[in-house]
């Protein structure tokens, strides 16, 4: 038996004001970056271009890597590796590549480079998050199922080092302008040996490479320098990007304010009415290809048929958008005009049927008093969204609005995550409107129609299904010409306007903002910095 | 403490070591004293005391408008304050509108008026269910000690191991409904090993009090020896304890609104306006004044309220 | 007493076994399907989230899966996060920040509560008593993603006298705001406590005696009142060093600390069993291990209590 004295209190005393003194030893670094310094997430996956489908390794991605196409701040496509691609039908490619391009372990980067990744990315065994964005190439069937029935994809074929081909399963003028978007930038040899290792210190052919030494540390910062190897149209303008990895966009920004920070690409909610305040002429602002929208399942009572068309309208009518906009977000959100974003070419706000999509109580009132007629109205009109994304506000202002004005009851039905929500919209066990979104890939307005409205998409959340939509659509990808797909896309979104399968309520204005030390900053169309010309 | 011996020793030991030498019989002597008088239950010596403290008149009373408000809010309100219009977002004080509105229009006053039920309702159901469980088996354990602390004491280190906003996070996604009851019954799901710790350590400390093995000596059955003299004499710890978690729990329902996971957005309640407020401060809104001021003044009455029936309780204190 | 602390580190074993079966199965339990959360609105292609499912053990029952993660435990693999890194890597990481902005927390709660309430205590009723009420009271009802905000704004942004987020350099300096926020309601409760504590012992008998034997005021308070009214005040502050660390979620956001709150956060929303259970196990321990040591303080706090 043995006492326990103070002698032994006072020692673990000890240890904990030992462990203190410690704690209190590391130094603190003064020093200021000459790297930007912009507002970032961790990755989620090592860096593989057909494996990041997120913007905290997808905004690293873009600055290692270059693909066939790049696009400007103002989401006009421009060639980067690509000499000439050509098509006669929107369904075969031939595309020739520049020479004399090298990744940064001094390998060539040729046709190869760019077929054998987008196999691998398609490959299902290989289980690349990103692997259906290829699914337009011919024998994506094959390399997509488990076990594969092929190991790559008939439809590419090497034609010497700077020629491949590319054959599709259907025309798609969209095809080409999405070569930008991440998945479809080439890999080099190296690669394949370890795409683990290759993910975690990528060697690439972008306008950026990593960071001598320790440049990616985890949950924290991943550091970028210019790539001097780099031949393409977006060179960096800057010394390097340091991208910060931060919790909440609040934190971000209160570091921005003291100046620690050199971009912020959110202005946090919580600051909407006070940054232009705060930040002055380092307050930016400009249209982004984002959308907010409010689906409604095509099997929800009420909702079907013709009474279902007169409650949408009637809903779509109850909501002021202009006034959620301003209470809510101080201005920096447009109300929606279609189903795509004004910052991408080829917008037109002016669509047949658009006047739905606007604030009218008393045609709103109307539309539902006819639909009453045909079965009356009973229960609770419920959205639901998740609470994790900052959303709260906005659906709670959407149904004040819509109780206002049509005096039903009309509520938010918050999900805690947005996997949950994600889950139910999914499984089509929801029940209930939710609210939904696009964020555009790449600047295109097809990229927002296709994957949500067409019949056999696997992402058409609201099972909309309607052969007149789907035919004006593949006409729109199948045109010759990018007018004559405008004018096309205009005609299948008025079709869309007409049925509603989901209200668009909101098209998005990026706000952001830089500190002191930038001299140059700007925002590109998909709402995030135009890292390359950065400047400090 | 006891930290369960594997042969527990003998009682007859320990009161070798610890009464008070032979020849001095002055406990005797004030037990019997006791035994003599018109037997006064503790309790009933507590309200009589109580009835005279200032402290707990102003709590009470505090307390009991608090409950009147939470039981009747029209009568201080006949806003609706499920009624918000966007065309008065922001706007100032008016009449009828002491407080003003918020961003989305809703009438600050009213949202105050009507908080209280879910927030007040939250608090002090967690806080009765977190004294109740944790309080029971605490005591028990640290009284009988042996196998049933040993057991006890796993048990509340499992759940006290686990943190509680992790344990709400998961268990609030886990729920189809999100109610007052589902908060509850979370809050003091995981808590109450709080409550059984300062529960247990009151009552290992006064077992070993000089009293408790005056009255084991007397012969009084353990039970009688726990409900009569043990609880009585550890039940101060716990009482501020409990009037300070009931003040936590009504804030961390706030802070699990603040992350998503409180009451639904849709019930009107303190805790989901201070979660609101806090949006706002960044402009300098003063609007989450006043759902925290409510709160505050609710948490002040129940604290003050705790420290007079401590007071009370406590017979050492009360000899003053 | 050696043989006290063997069967007190054998009796961890059933703890840390229902702890991580309890919270695995909670976890397990959450709806929705975390594969295709990862990919966002964005078409998954069924074979990929088969193929992602199996490397996670997605695809098997819950029992299986956990004894799978038990047995890779016992190995201390601790299994691979969504993100591809061992959990392991992420564990090092995280627990040094936390369990420096935890020890801060509770050295600074427990020296500023334990110093203020003997003098609350002392003086119960009185002016300064009084005060202390209103400000531990105010410092209770306010929540703390309140606190931490206007600490953040007014010491990081507005006055510039404190860092305004912790990030990659988690240094004692840059530590401090956030370790004062943190340590903020547990500081009001250990007030309350010892002040509570301390004005129940000061009349008492022994008290009394020691000041008739002559004995200096200041020897009276810290060695007779204040040895005897920390025992609550230990139990509560042992504790709470468990609970800190894994109830930081809401500091560690506001101040970007790279620690165990962000990422349980986001593999609790994320759906990762292998990430969650692991970070909590290791709370466990530490809670384990902070337990033991209250008790051995018990014991010097009071002679009383023996340990066999």
């Amino acid at each position: 038996m043995l006492r326990i004295t103070r002698t032994t209190a006072f020692a673990a005393a000890l240890v904990l004001t030992a462990g203190i003194g410690l704690a209190g030893c590391s130094s603190d670094s003064g020093s200021k970056s000459k790297y930007v310094t912009v507002n970032g997430s961790e990755p989620q996956n090592p860096l593989v271009p057909t494996n990041t489908n997120e913007n905290g390794g997808g905004r690293v991605v873009d600055r290692l890597f270059a693909g066939l196409k790049y696009y400007d701040a103002k989401g006009d496509p421009h060639d980067e590796m690509a000499e000439s691609i050509e098509t006669t039908d929107s369904q075969n490619y031939t595309i020739k590549i520049k020479p004399d391009w090298t990744f940064t372990d001094g390998t060539p980067v040729t046709a190869k480079s760019f077929v054998d990744a987008w196999n691998y990315g398609a490959l299902a065994t290989n289980a690349q998050l990103q692997s259906y964005v290829f699914t337009l190439i011919q024998g994506y069937d094959d390399v997509s199922v488990a076990p594969p029935k092929a190991q790559t994809m008939s439809g590419l074929k090497v034609i010497d080092d700077t020629t491949f081909t590319v054959a599709l399963t259907q025309p798609s003028i969209d095809f080409e302008l999405g070569l930008g978007y991440a998945p479809f930038y080439p890999l080099p040899e190296a690669a394949y040996k370890d795409m683990k290792a290759f993910g975690n210190n990528p060697i690439g052919n972008g306008p950026y490479k990593f960071a001598e030494g320790n440049a990616w540390e985890h949950n924290v910062k991943l550091d970028v320098v210019p790539n001097p190897d780099y031949k393409g149209g977006r060179p960096a303008k800057n010394e390097g990007l340091s991208f910060v990895f931060y919790q909440s966009f609040d934190t971000a920004y209160a570091d921005l304010q003291a100046d620690n920070l050199d971009f912020l690409d959110t202005i946090p909610d919580s600051a909407l009415a006070t940054f232009k305040q705060d930040l002055g002429d380092r307050a930016i602002e400009a249209p982004t290809a984002q959308d907010q929208w409010i689906g409604i399942p095509a099997n929800l009572a009420h909702f079907a048929g013709e009474e279902g068309n007169l409650r949408k309208q009637a809903i779509s009518k109850a909501i002021n958008r202009e006034q959620i906009s301003q209470n809510i977000f101080h201005g920096t959100r447009l109300s929606a005009k279609d189903f795509t974003s004004s910052s991408l070419p080829g917008y037109n706000g002016n669509l047949l049927g658009s006047e739905v999509l606007t604030y009218d109580p008393e045609g709103a009132k109307k539309l539902w008093a006819q639909a009453d007629a045909i079965s009356p109205w009973s229960g609770q009109f419920q959205i639901a969204y998740n609470s994790d994304g900052g959303h709260q506000a906005w659906i709670e202002a959407v149904t004040n609005s819509i109780k206002n004005t049509l005096g039903i009851e009309a509520v938010g039905a918050a999900y805690p995550t947005f996997k949950q929500v994600r889950d139910e919209i999914t499984g089509r066990t929801i029940g209930k409107a939710f609210r939904y979104g696009w964020q555009g890939d790449y600047p295109s307005m097809l990229q927002f129609l296709t994957p949500n409205f067409l019949s056999n998409s696997p992402t058409n959340d609201v099972d909309y299904k309607s052969p007149e939509f789907d035919a004006k659509l593949n006409a729109a990808l199948a045109a010759k010409t990018p007018e004559e797909s405008y004018g096309l896309t205009a005609q299948a979104q008025e079709v869309l306007l007409r049925d509603l399968p989901a209200i668009p309520i909101f098209d998005y204005i990026a706000s952001a903002g830089r500190s002191t030390n930038v001299t140059h900053a700007e925002l590109a169309w998909n709402g995030l910095a135009d890292f390359e010309t950065l400047t400090k | 403490m006891s930290e369960p011996d594997s042969t527990p020793a003998p009682r007859r030991g320990r009161q070798e070591r610890f009464v008070a030498p032979p020849d001095e019989v002055k406990i005797l002597a004030t037990d019997k004293l006791d035994e003599s008088g018109q037997p006064t239950s503790i309790w009933n010596d507590a309200w009589q005391n109580l009835r005279r403290n200032p402290l707990f008149i102003v709590a009470a009373l505090l307390i009991l408008f608090v409950i009147i408000v939470v039981a009747f809010p029209g009568l201080l309100s006949s806003q609706d304050p499920r009624y918000c219009n966007g065309d008065f977002s922001m706007q100032h004080a008016g009449s009828g509108h002491p407080f003003g509105f918020d961003k989305q229009g809703c009438d600050i006053y009213s949202r105050a008026v009507f908080g209280a039920r879910a927030s007040v309702f939250a608090g002090v159901g967690a806080t009765a269910l977190f004294v109740l469980i944790g309080g029971t088996v605490g005591a028990l354990a640290g009284f009988y000690g042996g196998l049933l602390d040993s057991i006890v004491s796993r048990i509340t280190e499992i759940v006290f191991a686990i943190p509680l906003m992790l344990a709400a996070i998961v268990l609030m996604q886990l729920l189809d409904s999100r109610t007052v009851w589902t908060v509850i019954v979370i809050l003091a799901a995981f808590t109450w090993p709080q409550a059984a710790r300062i529960a247990r350590g009151a009552v290992i400390e006064s077992k070993n009090s000089e009293y408790v093995l005056a009255s084991e000596a007397l012969g009084v059955s353990r039970f009688r020896t726990l409900v009569r003299h043990v609880l009585p004499n550890s039940i101060g710890p716990l009482i501020v304890v409990t009037t300070i978690w009931l003040g936590v729990f009504i804030v961390t329902e706030a802070t699990l609104s603040y992350l998503g996971v409180g009451l639904p957005p849709t019930e009107v309640s303190w805790g989901g306006d201070i979660a609101r407020g806090q949006r706002e401060l960044r402009s300098g809104s003063p609007i989450l004044f006043y759902p925290a001021t409510a709160l505050a003044i609710t948490v002040l009455s129940f604290i003050m309220l705790g420290d007079a029936v401590r007071d009370a309780l406590d017979p050492k204190a009360r000899k003053r | 007493m050696a043989w006290y602390i063997v069967r007190r580190l054998l009796q961890m074993i059933p703890v840390f076994l229902g702890a991580t079966l309890l919270i695995y199965g909670m976890v397990f339990l959450v709806p929705g399907d975390p594969i295709q959360a990862l990919a966002g609105s964005k078409p998954l292609t069924p074979a990929v989230a088969d193929q992602l499912r199996a490397r996670y053990n997605l695809d098997k029952p819950f029992l299986v899966q956990y004894l799978l993660y038990l047995k890779g435990i016992l190995t201390l693999d601790f299994g691979t996060s969504f993100s591809g890194r061992p959990v392991s890597e992420e564990l090092a990481r995280a627990f040094p920040v936390t369990l420096k902005l935890a020890i801060m927390a509770v050295a600074i709660e427990s020296v500023f509560g334990i110093f203020f309430g003997v003098f609350a205590g002392l003086r119960k009723g009185k002016l300064f008593d009084s005060t202390l009420l209103v400000v531990s009271l105010i410092i209770i009802a306010v929540p703390i993603f309140v606190v931490g905000f206007l600490a953040q704004f007014f010491l990081g942004v507005k006055w510039g006298i404190a860092p305004v987020t912790v990030g990659g350099d988690a240094s004692f300096g840059r530590l401090l705001v956030p370790a004062i926020v943190l340590g903020s309601l547990s500081f009001a409760y250990v007030l309350r406590l010892t002040r509570n504590s301390v004005a129940e012992n000061k009349d008492a008998d022994y008290v009394r005696t020691a000041t008739a034997k002559g004995l200096s005021r200041r020897r009276v308070v810290t060695v007779h009142i204040l040895r005897n009214s920390l025992i609550p005040v230990v139990t509560f502050v042992g504790a709470d060093l468990g609970a800190l660390m894994g109830g930081a979620i809401v500091t560690e956001g506001i101040f970007n600390i790279n620690g165990v709150g962000g990422a349980l956060y986001q593999a609790v929303t994320r759906g990762e069993p292998p990430t969650v259970v692991s970070f909590v196990t290791v709370l466990v321990v530490i809670f384990l291990l902070a337990n033991l040591l209250v008790d051995l303080l018990y014991a010097a706090l009071d002679p009383r209590i023996r340990y066999v």
